[in-house]
């Protein structure tokens, strides 16, 4: 039978979106990976992300997003970025920790292409409280300049959260002034260490709402969000890979999904045949937000904060206004206590 | 880099050193990456034909195999002027530039097409 | 690594349009997705509004892919050039609901009912639904285009242009598939009596 919905469908995907470590220097409270000064028992080296990127470059991919952890905590890192950058369109965020001037003049020789800087707050005291380290702030200000500074195009990243939303504004003021083209407001994902302090942090979807009717962004400068009229299923066009070569289809999907290992599977050998992959890449959704699909061309929204609060995969997204069916987001779901 | 075009059909055109082409077939598009300007772009069918032609030859012959091509599709043809237009937004994308691939110091990189 | 494509063959399978090309800059929201589509281009009309009862409805479907669907989207939803009010599609309603069979006894029996994606797995149908109050021949149908196309070209010719080609995405697919359905409890019984003396003028 035909289903009801039906997303775009890529043959093989562009872009990959890698988590290099579980390693960082910050201990932020809602942290999806649990992240340790450290890296974690497992984690592939350098020389085996070269042979990866190697691989996915044989595979179509022409653009990597990697993030941590820190990746600037992994040793390496850069090399690793200088054998990417000359075949994909390379992608960085950051916390800022590592991003000092000889780390970012690598950088721009390297030609990556955007630094995604993640803020916490638009003052130290804020964004250090829940990075979990005194100075996080500056550091992440100086990452921005000194990117801008060396013409990187920059984003700035905030997680929607108590603390962050009455701050928006604040914060887009920030980015602009200190040269971003965009910032990205994502929604807070119940993982990690968030899952334990999930109360104190999120926030009910109609005070969500109501932050991002307010922003104000000043001219110039791009927003993005990912909330009603604009709840995209991107699954259809995501591949990721965690920080030991695990195959997830998505970041926010890692406590829920395992294609196997990158090691041992050739990355399009999972897309092309793991049924649970297909299945979620597909659209095939209980029900579809008219002014979502109608903007975003798929359907059902984002299918790991679906999954989290209903535990089935074709279930409608809680965090779309016409789809939350009374889901209140503030609290989660007894099975992920 | 500023933008020159060619003003003479005499004038040698070739893809930017380093390009990666990544054809979406599904999506009725080909993905270029330059790697030199770290910028990702999206050609249609069109576009991505008058950048497959631009080898080093003058512009006049690679005008002229482009008119072939088009002459030997079904359906409509886009307007007079289209290759022009094309090359324009190309080279000004950085995409095709002026002289031969000898003059060149890398070659475009192989499509990748998965 | 297998099913290379060339330019040439993407020509043959999609046509030759403008060049376009253009930076694509992912997006930040969504895990640096691709933006392959344009925001801002809303769903084309969700519901069929009949008034009278229908004898029969014309089903033009062709399979396109999810460009070829997008831009026929595309093309309902834009707003008219002129800045009056409505969008492509409405004129396109408008060829079918009153162009066609225009000055004869038919005139009026034509309704545009919509435009619909289908989406399928790989491919998406795009289907144009054209309802008749009375059923006609193949011949008279046919002939009811060619006379309003005619007199859309001769009267407008910009906005003949504009449905010409959407008519082309449409129609000039090779899997294009046209199909006559008789709806016969709208003109007769379920034998369809009614029907059985012929199509009305033929």
């Amino acid at each position: 039978m035909q289903p009801a919905f039906a997303n775009p469908v890529l043959e093989t995907p562009p872009k990959i979106s890698i988590s290099i470590t579980e390693a960082c220097p910050h201990a932020c409270a809602h942290c999806y990976s649990d992240c340790a000064r450290a890296p974690k028992a497992g984690e592939l080296s350098i020389p085996a992300w070269r042979r990866v990127i190697d691989g996915l470059t044989e595979e179509g991919f022409i653009q990597a997003y990697f993030e941590g952890g820190e990746p600037f905590a992994k040793p390496g890192f850069l090399d690793l970025i200088e054998t990417t950058a000359p075949r994909m369109m390379t992608l960085v965020r950051t916390k800022g920790a590592g991003l000092d001037a000889a780390v970012a003049d690598r950088l721009a020789a390297a030609r990556v292409g955007r630094v995604l800087v993640d803020l916490m707050g638009a003052d130290a005291a804020t964004h250090d409280a829940t990075a979990g380290a005194a100075g996080a702030f500056d550091q992440a200000i100086a990452a921005i300049g000194h990117c801008v500074a060396r013409a990187i195009p920059v984003d700035v990243l905030v997680v929607l959260t108590r603390s962050t939303a009455p701050q928006l504004n604040a914060i887009l003021a920030l980015a602009h002034g200190l040269g971003a083209e965009r910032v990205g407001i994502l929604r807070l994902y119940p993982l990690g260490r968030a899952k334990a302090i999930w109360g104190g942090i999120a926030l009910p979807l109609a005070d969500q709402m109501a932050a991002l009717a307010a922003l104000a962004p000043p001219p110039g400068l791009k927003v993005m969000q990912s909330w009603h009229p604009r709840d995209q299923n991107c699954c259809w066009q995501a591949a990721a890979l965690n920080a030991f070569g695990d195959m997830i289809g998505c970041q926010y999907l890692r406590e829920y999904v395992n294609y196997g290992n990158i090691r041992d599977r050739p990355y399009l050998d999972a897309w092309r045949n793991d049924p649970l992959y297909k299945q979620i890449r597909s659209g095939n959704v209980e029900a579809s937000c008219p002014d979502c699909s109608g903007s975003q061309r798929s359907h059902g929204g984002c299918r790991s904060t679906a999954f989290a609060f209903h535990g089935r995969w074709e279930a409608p997204d809680p965090f779309d206004v016409t789809l939350n069916d009374g889901v209140d987001l503030a609290v989660l779901p007894d099975r992920l206590r | 880099m500023g933008l020159t075009l060619p003003s003479f059909p005499t004038d040698c055109v070739s893809a930017a050193p380093g390009l990666r082409l990544r054809p979406v077939p599904e999506m009725g598009t080909c993905l270029a990456y330059d790697p030199d300007r770290a910028r990702l772009h999206t050609l249609n069918p069109t576009a991505w034909l008058i950048l497959s032609l631009c080898d080093g030859r003058p512009r006049a012959a690679i005008a002229a195999e482009f008119a072939t091509t088009l002459r030997g599709l079904a359906g409509p043809a886009p307007e007079q002027g289209a290759f022009s237009r094309g090359l324009a937004r190309l080279m000004s994308l950085g995409l095709v530039i002026t002289g031969s691939p000898q003059t060149r110091s890398s070659s475009p990189q192989k499509e990748t097409a998965p | 690594m297998t099913d290379r494509i060339t330019p040439r063959e993407l020509l043959a399978r999609l046509g030759a349009g403008e060049p376009q090309a253009g930076e694509i800059v992912s997006e930040v929201r969504t895990e640096a997705a691709l933006p392959f589509f344009h925001e801002g281009s809303g769903a084309p009309a969700g519901g069929i509004t009949v008034t009278g009862s229908l004898a029969a409805i014309v089903s033009v479907t062709a399979e396109l892919s999810w460009q070829g669907a997008a831009a026929v989207q595309d093309w309902l939803t834009d707003p008219l050039p002129d800045g009056s009010l409505g969008t492509n599609e409405t004129e396109l309603g408008e060829l079918i609901s009153e162009g066609l069979f225009a000055d004869s006894e038919l005139a009026g029996t034509a309704r545009y009912l919509g435009t619909f994606i289908v989406a399928g797995q790989a491919k998406r149908s795009v289907k144009l639904l054209i309802g008749l109050t009375r059923p006609v021949s193949e011949a008279q149908y046919a002939t009811a285009w060619a006379k309003a196309l005619a007199a859309a070209k001769g009267a407008d010719r910009a906005r003949f242009d504009r449905i010409r080609s959407v008519l082309a995405m449409l129609l000039d697919e090779e899997n294009v598939k046209v199909e006559r359905l008789l709806l016969l409890s709208g003109v007769g019984d379920l034998i369809g009596h009614s029907i059985a003396s012929g199509p009305a003028g033929g």
